[in-house]
C-alpha cells in the first residue's frame, strides 16, 4: 500500500477532482449555447440551465450566456431569475441595446415601476432613435400616472421617427388621462386606421377596445357601446367582452353581463375577469360567488400582465380590498335577516356581526390606506383630479376635509366632462347627507346607464326621509336591482297572503309566519298595508307542498315556484331569499 | 421585571399582529401607544386610587388625546386644500386597530397590580390572544417568519416568558403593596416567600409546559399543514419539472403545458393505456380523495425508484398477463414510480454520460388479462371486507348517491351499472379546463349538478364516488394516458397535458381494472390547443440517443424485497412513530413523576433540621415494615406497634422518634444515632419484602405498593 502524505500532492489531488465535471469542458461559449440548444430541442430545460450554468463558470465574461439564461427563464415567466441574469449580462456588455431593453422590460414585467423607468430612460438616452423603448417608455409613464412626460415623449418621437399606430394608440390613452378627449379620440381613430390599413384586425381590435373605455370615461355610453361592439367584430379578445359585460353591468343587465364576463374567462389569462365577476356577483347579492372569484382572483400570484394593462399593483390591490370590504359588509348587513329566537341564535348573530364588521372594517382601512397613498402619487406626478378624488373618497370619515377635495374635483372635471354633474351631486350628498341634492342626483342620473350610481342615490336617500318614502324608494330599488336591497340592511315592503284548502293549516302557517317575519325584521306584513306594492302569496296545499309567487303592483307575476316543505322556517328563508334575487 | 415582561410580552403580540396584517398599522405607533398606557397602569395601580375611576381613565386617555389633537389639526386645516388633511386619516388608522387592544392590556394590568390573584388571568388572556393572533396565519401569510423554525422558537420564546410570569406570583409575597394590618410598612414590593411553596409550584409549571407545547405543535402543525396545501411553506417544486399536484384536488381552473415529461416504450400493437403514479383511495367530503398512507404495502404506498431492483407485492389476480414498459424521463422526479396497473418488478437502468434523460427504469407489470365485455358476469364478492369498507366510502353525500342511484335504476348487473355511470358521465358533461368557482367550494356538486363542465379528475372523482354509493369498491388513479398514434419505433412521447385521472374498479379474479369517464366533448365556446403531433427530427433524436447506448441494469444481484406482509415488530414501530407524540408526553411525564419522587424521598433525608430527619428514617422504615407485610393498624399508637413487632432496633428507632416530634430537647447526636439505627434495621428489615417487589422498590423507593408478605398483625 502506498501512502501519499505530501500536502501538495494531496492538494493537488483534491483539486482534480473538483475540477472534473460531469460535462466535458467546451472550447467556446457559443459551444455551449449550442449544446444548451439541442437540450432545449429536446424540452431538457434542467439539462440545458446546467450546461449553461457550466459554461457561465468556464467563460466569466460571456454576456451571451447569461442573456441566453434570462430569455429561457423569461420565457417561462420566472422573471426575478431573468432579471438577475439580464443585469449580470448588461454589466459585461453595456453598449447592448436588446439588454438595456430586457432589463427595463423584465423591471416593467416585475411591476419595478420606477427602476423600469429609469432603465427605459437610460436605455433611450443611448439609442434615441428606437421607436420600441419610445413606446414602453411612455406607456411606463402611462402606468405611473405621469401623462404630460408620456405625451411629450410620444410627440417627439412622432416627430423624429415618424408616426405609427402604436404611437397613436399610446397617445390616445394619454390624452384620455389628460382628460382631452378630442384629441385622445382623433389619436385613436388615427391608430385605427393605420391598423385597418395594414389589415391589423387585431390591433384594430385593440385601439376599438381603447376607443370604447374613452367614451365610457366621458360617459358616452352609447358610442362606447358601438366601439366596443366593432372592437369584437375585428377580434374576439377577451379584453372586448370585458368592457362590454362593465357596459352591461351599468345597464344593470346581470345575466347578459355575467354571461359575457364568462365568455372573456374562457380564453383570459389575466384575472382581470375574476374581478369583473366577482364585483358583479357582488352588486346583485350573490356574496358568496362573488367571495369565491375575489379568492381564485388573490390566488393567482403572477402579476406580469399588469404590465400590459398600465395597472399598478397598488391600483389592483386596492380593487381588491374594496371588494373584499364590501362583501363582508353586505354579510353583515344580511346576518339581520337570520331569525334570531333562542339565546344560541342571538349569539350566533352577535358572532357573524363581529366578525363580518371587523373584516370589512380591516379591508376598508387598506382600501383606503392604498388610496391615500395613490393620491398622494398622483399629486406627486401632477395627476390632480386623480388625487383629489382619492383623497376625498378616502377622507368621507372627516366631512370638513373631503368637501375640499370633492370640490376642486367637481369643478376640474365638469369643465371637461358633459353630463357629470348628477354624479357630483350624488357624492355630495352623501358627504353632506343632503337629501335634496340626492333625489336631483336621483332624477338627473340617466336611467339606461347608470343603474349602479342610482343604486347609490337611493340607499344614501333611504336613513334621510319618512317611513312611507322609505318604501316607495325600496320598491325603485327593486326594480333597477333585487340584489342590492339585504346587503345594504333594507328589505322590500311585502305584503303576504297565505291561503289554501285547510284554514287550520293555514292559521298555523300564518302564525308560524309572523313569528319568523318579527324575529328576521323584514318589512313584510300580513294584514293589508299601503305602501307595499309587492305581493308575495304562498299557497299551503295538504300534501306538503307550498306554492308561491311574487307579483307587482299591475299584478303581474315575477316568478312563481313550489317547493316541498320539510322545515317551515327554512322555507320562509328560501322565499325571502328567492325574492331578494335576480330572476 | 413583572411590568417589562408583561410588556415585552405584549409588543410581541402586538408586532405578530401587525405582521399578519400589515400596513395597518405604523410599526412605532404601538408601543407609542402602549407605553403610557402601562406606565400609567402600573403606577396608578401601585398607589391604589378608586378602581372605576382608574378604568375609566385607560379607557378614555387615548379617546381624549385624539380629540384634542383633532381639534388642533382642524383649526390647522382651515378651508383650503393643506398638509394637515391628511393626518386625521393617517392618526385614525394607526389609533384604531390599536385602541381596544391597548385599552385591554392597559386594564389588565392596572388589575393584576391590584389584585394579585388576576395575574393568571392575565397571562392567560395573552395566551387567548397568542392563539387568535397565530391560529389565522396557517396560510403562511405572516412573511416574518421565512421559515417554520422562527416561528417555533419564536414562540417557545414567549411561552417561557407566560411560564415565567406564571411561576413569579408564588414568590411575592404582598403583591396588593399595602402593608397586612399587623405588618410593618415594607418598602419592597415583591419579596421572596418560603421555598415551600416554591416548590409546590414547581411541579404545577412542569405539567404546564407540555401542555404549552401541544398547543404550539397544534398551531404549527397548521401552519406547515396549509403553508403546504397553498402551494408555500416548504413545498418547493422543481423549477421546470412536472408535477401532478393540479390533478390531486378539484380546481376551477388548471392550464397545461406542453412539455416533453418523459418517453415511454413499450412492444407490441400500439394502444391506449394507462401509465399510473398515484392511486387515491382514501376520501373524505373535506379532502376529496387523497392518497391513504395507512394501507402499508399496498398499491397506494408507492415506494420510491432508487438504484436497486424492487420487487413490489404481485396483485395475486390470476386473470392477469406480465407485461414490460420502460420510461426514460425528461422534466420529471425521476424517483417517482409509473407503471401500468399493477406493477410487480422495477429495473433501474444506468445512467450514461452526458444523457438527455434524468433517470430511466424499467417496469414488470402484471396487466388484466380481461377487460371490457369479457367482465360481463363478474362482480366483486371475494373483495375482503375491511378493503371494501375502505373502497366503498362516499361520505354519505346523497346527492351523488341519488344521481347513481336514478341513473343505473335499470342496470341488471354489477358491469351494467359500471358501463351506465361511465357512459352517462362521457355523454352528459363535458370537457373543460375552466369548470368554474363554486360559490359554496363544493366543486364537485358544481360540476355535477350546475356547470356539468370539467377536466379529468372532475370524472374520475364523480363515477367513483357514484360506484361506492352503489357499493362497488372503486379508486381514483393519477398519471399519465399514453397516446397509441403517436408512437415510433415503440417509442411514445409524454407530455404535460398528456397527465390524466380515471377510475380503477375491483372485479373479482382480475383485480382493478381502469375505466376512463372523461368526456371527450369540449364545453362550447372553449378552446384546446390540439396536441403537437410528433416532431419526428426531435423525437429521433432523444430514441437515437437511447438506442446508441448499452442498457445496463444497476446491481442487479442486490434486490430490495418489499414484503407483502409486515413483520410485527415493523408494525409497532410503524404505529410508534405514529404516536411519537403521546409517547413523547407520557416519557416526560413518568420522568416528572420519577423525579418528584426521588425529591419527596430525600428531602427530608437531607434536611438540616435534626428532628426531620429522624422523623424521615422512622417513616421510611414504617415503609418497608409495610412491604414486607408488618403493617401498622390504625388505633395502635408507635409504641403499641413497636411492642407488637418485638423488634429491638424499631424499638429504640420509634423512642427517638417520638422524642423528636414532642420533646423539647432534642440533640444532633440523638439523629445520628436514629440513622445507625435505620441503617441496621434496614439490612434485617428488606429481607421479609419478597423479591419482586424488593426490585420494583429500589426502582420507585418513594412508593408503598400494596401486597407483601402477611406479617404479625
Amino acid at each position: 500500500m502506498v501512502y501519499v502524505n505530501h500536502p501538495k500532492i494531496i492538494l493537488l489531488g483534491l483539486l482534480l477532482t473538483l475540477t472534473i465535471s460531469p460535462l466535458t469542458a467546451l472550447n467556446t461559449e457559443q459551444e455551449y449555447i449550442d449544446q444548451a440548444e439541442i437540450a432545449l430541442e429536446k424540452e431538457n430545460y434542467q439539462e440545458a440551465l446546467k450546461i449553461l450554468e457550466e459554461g457561465k463558470k468556464t467563460f466569466p465574461k460571456a454576456h451571451i450566456l447569461r442573456s441566453y439564461l434570462g430569455d429561457i427563464y423569461s420565457q417561462r415567466r420566472i422573471y426575478s431569475l431573468a432579471l438577475e441574469e439580464y443585469r449580470e449580462a448588461l454589466l459585461l456588455d453595456p453598449a447592448n441595446y436588446q439588454l438595456n431593453f430586457s432589463v427595463a422590460e423584465t423591471l416593467g414585467l416585475l411591476n419595478k415601476n420606477t427602476e423600469s423607468i429609469a432603465a427605459f430612460e437610460e436605455t433611450l438616452d443611448k439609442f434615441p432613435e428606437d421607436a420600441p423603448t419610445v413606446q414602453a417608455l411612455a406607456w411606463m409613464y402611462f402606468k405611473v400616472e405621469d401623462y404630460e412626460k408620456g405625451v411629450s415623449i410620444v410627440q417627439q418621437g412622432i416627430k423624429t421617427l415618424g408616426g405609427n399606430r402604436s404611437f397613436y394608440m399610446t397617445l390616445g390613452t394619454l390624452y384620455s388621462s389628460l382628460y382631452e378627449y378630442k384629441n385622445s379620440k382623433e389619436a385613436y381613430l388615427d391608430s385605427i386606421r393605420r391598423a385597418e390599413l395594414e389589415g391589423d384586425t387585431q390591433f384594430a381590435s385593440i385601439a376599438y377596445y381603447n376607443l370604447s373605455i374613452l367614451e365610457t370615461s366621458f360617459l358616452k355610453f352609447q358610442e362606447a357601446y358601438d366601439a366596443v361592439e366593432t372592437s369584437l367584430k375585428q377580434d374576439q379578445r377577451p379584453s372586448g367582452y370585458l368592457a362590454l359585460g362593465e357596459l352591461l353591468q351599468t345597464q344593470m343587465n346581470f345575466k347578459r353581463a355575467v354571461e359575457t364576463f364568462d365568455k372573456a374567462d374562457l380564453t383570459e389569462t389575466t384575472p382581470l375577469t375574476k374581478m369583473d365577476l366577482a364585483k358583479i356577483y357582488r352588486q346583485f347579492g350573490f356574496l358568496d360567488q362573488a367571495l369565491a372569484y375575489l379568492l381564485k382572483v388573490e390566488a393567482n400570484k403572477d402579476d406580469s400582465w399588469m404590465y400590459n394593462f398600465g395597472v399598478t399593483a397598488d391600483k389592483w390591490k386596492m380593487d381588491i380590498h374594496q371588494t373584499y370590504g364590501e362583501i363582508y359588509r353586505g354579510y353583515g348587513a344580511e346576518a339581520d335577516f337570520t331569525p334570531r329566537f333562542w339565546p344560541w341564535e342571538w349569539a350566533g348573530w352577535v358572532w357573524k356581526k363581529v366578525t363580518y364588521g371587523f373584516q370589512a372594517w380591516y379591508h376598508e382601512q387598506i382600501y383606503k390606506d392604498l388610496q391615500y397613498r395613490l393620491a398622494e402619487d398622483s399629486l406627486g406626478r401632477s395627476n390632480n383630479p386623480m388625487g383629489w378624488w382619492n383623497i376625498y373618497k378616502a377622507s368621507e370619515n372627516y366631512p370638513f376635509v373631503a368637501r375640499k377635495y370633492l370640490s376642486k374635483a367637481r369643478e376640474f372635471e365638469e369643465a371637461r366632462i358633459p353630463g357629470v354633474t348628477p354624479l357630483y351631486q350624488l357624492e355630495e350628498g352623501k358627504l353632506e347627507r343632503r337629501p335634496d341634492l340626492l333625489a336631483q342626483a336621483l332624477e338627473q342620473l340617466d336611467p339606461k346607464w347608470m343603474g349602479l350610481e342610482r343604486t347609490e342615490a337611493i340607499l344614501a336617500l333611504i336613513p334621510q326621509v319618512t317611513k312611507p318614502q322609505q318604501r316607495a324608494l325600496l320598491n325603485q330599488l327593486y326594480q333597477i336591482n333585487p340584489g342590492a336591497l339585504r346587503q345594504a340592511g333594507q328589505s322590500l315592503p311585502l305584503q303576504v297572503n297565505v291561503y289554501g284548502s285547510d284554514p287550520d293549516l293555514v292559521s298555523q302557517w300564518t302564525w308560524d309566519l309572523e313569528g319568523w317575519i318579527r324575529a328576521t325584521g323584514h318589512d313584510a306584513s300580513l294584514k293589508g298595508e299601503e305602501g307595499r306594492d309587492y305581493q308575495l302569496n304562498i299557497n299551503v296545499g295538504t300534501d306538503g307542498m307550498a306554492r308561491f309567487s311574487l307579483k307587482d303592483k299591475e299584478g303581474l307575476s315575477l316568478f312563481q315556484d313550489f317547493e316541498k316543505v320539510e322545515d317551515r322556517g327554512k322555507f320562509f328563508e328560501f322565499v325571502f331569499t328567492r325574492v331578494h334575487r335576480v330572476n | 421585571m413583572i411590568f417589562l415582561v408583561n410588556l415585552l410580552v405584549e409588543v410581541f403580540l402586538l408586532t405578530n399582529l401587525w405582521a399578519y396584517f400589515p400596513g395597518l398599522w405604523e410599526p412605532w405607533f404601538a408601543p407609542a401607544l402602549l407605553l403610557p398606557g402601562a406606565i400609567f397602569s402600573h403606577f396608578w395601580g401601585k398607589k391604589g386610587g378608586i378602581w372605576w375611576i382608574d378604568g375609566l381613565v385607560q379607557i378614555l386617555w387615548p379617546l381624549a388625546l385624539r380629540s384634542l389633537l383633532f381639534l388642533i389639526w382642524s383649526w390647522f386645516a382651515g378651508t383650503e386644500i393643506s398638509p394637515v388633511d391628511s393626518w386625521f386619516f393617517w392618526f385614525d388608522k394607526n389609533f384604531w386597530p390599536l385602541y381596544p387592544l391597548t385599552v385591554l392590556f392597559s386594564l389588565a394590568a392596572g388589575t393584576s397590580v391590584r389584585i394579585p390573584g388576576f395575574r393568571p388571568w392575565r397571562v392567560l388572556i395573552q395566551g387567548i390572544l397568542l392563539v387568535l393572533v397565530f391560529f389565522p396565519q396557517g396560510n403562511f401569510q405572516n412573511a416574518t417568519y421565512t421559515h417554520p423554525l422562527f416561528k417555533a422558537l419564536a414562540l417557545v420564546g414567549f411561552l417561557l416568558f407566560q411560564l415565567w410570569l406564571l411561576g413569579i406570583r408564588p414568590m411575592t409575597k404582598n403583591p396588593s403593596g399595602r402593608p397586612a394590618l399587623d405588618e410593618a410598612p415594607s418598602k419592597k414590593r415583591f419579596t421572596p416567600i418560603s421555598r415551600q411553596k416554591l416548590r409546590t409550584w414547581a411541579p404545577l409549571a412542569l405539567l404546564l409546559l407540555p401542555l404549552l407545547a401541544a398547543v404550539l405543535w397544534l398551531l404549527l402543525a397548521r401552519y406547515e399543514q396549509a403553508s403546504v396545501a397553498s402551494g408555500g411553506g416548504l413545498m418547493k417544486p422543481d423549477l421546470f419539472r412536472f408535477d401532478f399536484s393540479q390533478f390531486i384536488t378539484l380546481e376551477s381552473e388548471i392550464s397545461m403545458s406542453d412539455d416533453l415529461v418523459m418517453l415511454y416504450r413499450r412492444e407490441g400493437t400500439p394502444q391506449q393505456q394507462y401509465v399510473r403514479r398515484f392511486v387515491l383511495s382514501g376520501y373524505s367530503p373535506s379532502k376529496g380523495f387523497f392518497v391513504d398512507p395507512p394501507l402499508p404495502g399496498g398499491e397506494e404506498d408507492i415506494p420510491p425508484v432508487g438504484t436497486r431492483i424492487l420487487n413490489l407485492p404481485d396483485p395475486g389476480a390470476p386473470d392477469r398477463r406480465e407485461e414490460t414498459q420502460e420510461y426514460y424521463i425528461v422534466n420529471f422526479d425521476p424517483s417517482s414510480l409509473l407503471g401500468l396497473n399493477a406493477p410487480v418488478k422495477v429495473t433501474p437502468f444506468e445512467k450514461w454520460d452526458q444523457s438527455s434523460f434524468v433517470g430511466s427504469y424499467q417496469v414488470l407489470s402484471r396487466v388484466p388479462a380481461r377487460e371490457g365485455w369479457d367482465l360481463i358476469g363478474v362482480s366483486d364478492e371475494n373483495l375482503p371486507k375491511d378493503l371494501r369498507t375502505h373502497y366503498t366510502d362516499y361520505g354519505n353525500n346523497q346527492p351523488i348517491a341519488d344521481l347513481a342511484k336514478e341513473v343505473t335504476t335499470h342496470s341488471p348487473s354489477y358491469f351494467d351499472k359500471v358501463w351506465d355511470i361511465l357512459f352517462y358521465l362521457k355523454t352528459n358533461y363535458y370537457y373543460s379546463l375552466k369548470p368554474g368557482v363554486s360559490a359554496n367550494g363544493n366543486q364537485l356538486e358544481h360540476f355535477l349538478f350546475k356547470s356539468k363542465k370539467g377536466y379529468c379528475s372532475y370524472f374520475a372523482f364523480t363515477m367513483a364516488l357514484m360506484l361506492r354509493s352503489l357499493d362497488i369498491p372503486a379508486r381514483v388513479s393519477v398519471g399519465f394516458f399514453i397516446d397509441p398514434t403517436e408512437t415510433m419505433l415503440n417509442f411514445y412521447p409524454v407530455r404535460a397535458n398528456q397527465a390524466h385521472a380515471w377510475v380503477e374498479v375491483w372485479f373479482d379474479g382480475v383485480g382493478w381494472i381502469e375505466f376512463d369517464p372523461t368526456s371527450e366533448d369540449l364545453a362550447p365556446g372553449e378552446e384546446f390547443d390540439p396536441p403537437r403531433g410528433l416532431e419526428v427530427d426531435k423525437f429521433s433524436r432523444l430514441i437515437q440517443e437511447i438506442l446508441n447506448h448499452t442498457l445496463r441494469a444497476q446491481n442487479l444481484t442486490e434486490s430490495t424485497q418489499i414484503p407483502e406482509t409486515l413483520p410485527w415488530y415493523q408494525t409497532v414501530l410503524n404505529t410508534a412513530s405514529r404516536w411519537w407524540g403521546l409517547g413523547l408526553g407520557l416519557v416526560y411525564l413518568f420522568t416528572l413523576g420519577v423525579l418528584q419522587g426521588y425529591r419527596n424521598l430525600l428531602r427530608g433525608r437531607f434536611s438540616s433540621d435534626p428532628r426531620k430527619r429522624t422523623r424521615w428514617a422512622y417513616l421510611r422504615g414504617l415503609d418497608i415494615l409495610r412491604l414486607g407485610g408488618h403493617h401498622r393498624l390504625l388505633q395502635q399508637t408507635p409504641q403499641d406497634f413497636a411492642k407488637h413487632l418485638g423488634d429491638e432496633t424499631w424499638h429504640e428507632l420509634t423512642e427517638l422518634y417520638l422524642k423528636a416530634g414532642y420533646r423539647e430537647e432534642f440533640t444532633p447526636s440523638e439523629d445520628t444515632q436514629a440513622q445507625i439505627l435505620f441503617k441496621k434495621g434496614y439490612r434485617v428489615w428488606i429481607t421479609h419484602i419478597p423479591l419482586g417487589l424488593r426490585l420494583l422498590h429500589s426502582i420507585f423507593p418513594w412508593t408503598t405498593f400494596p401486597g407483601g408478605r402477611h406479617g404479625i398483625r
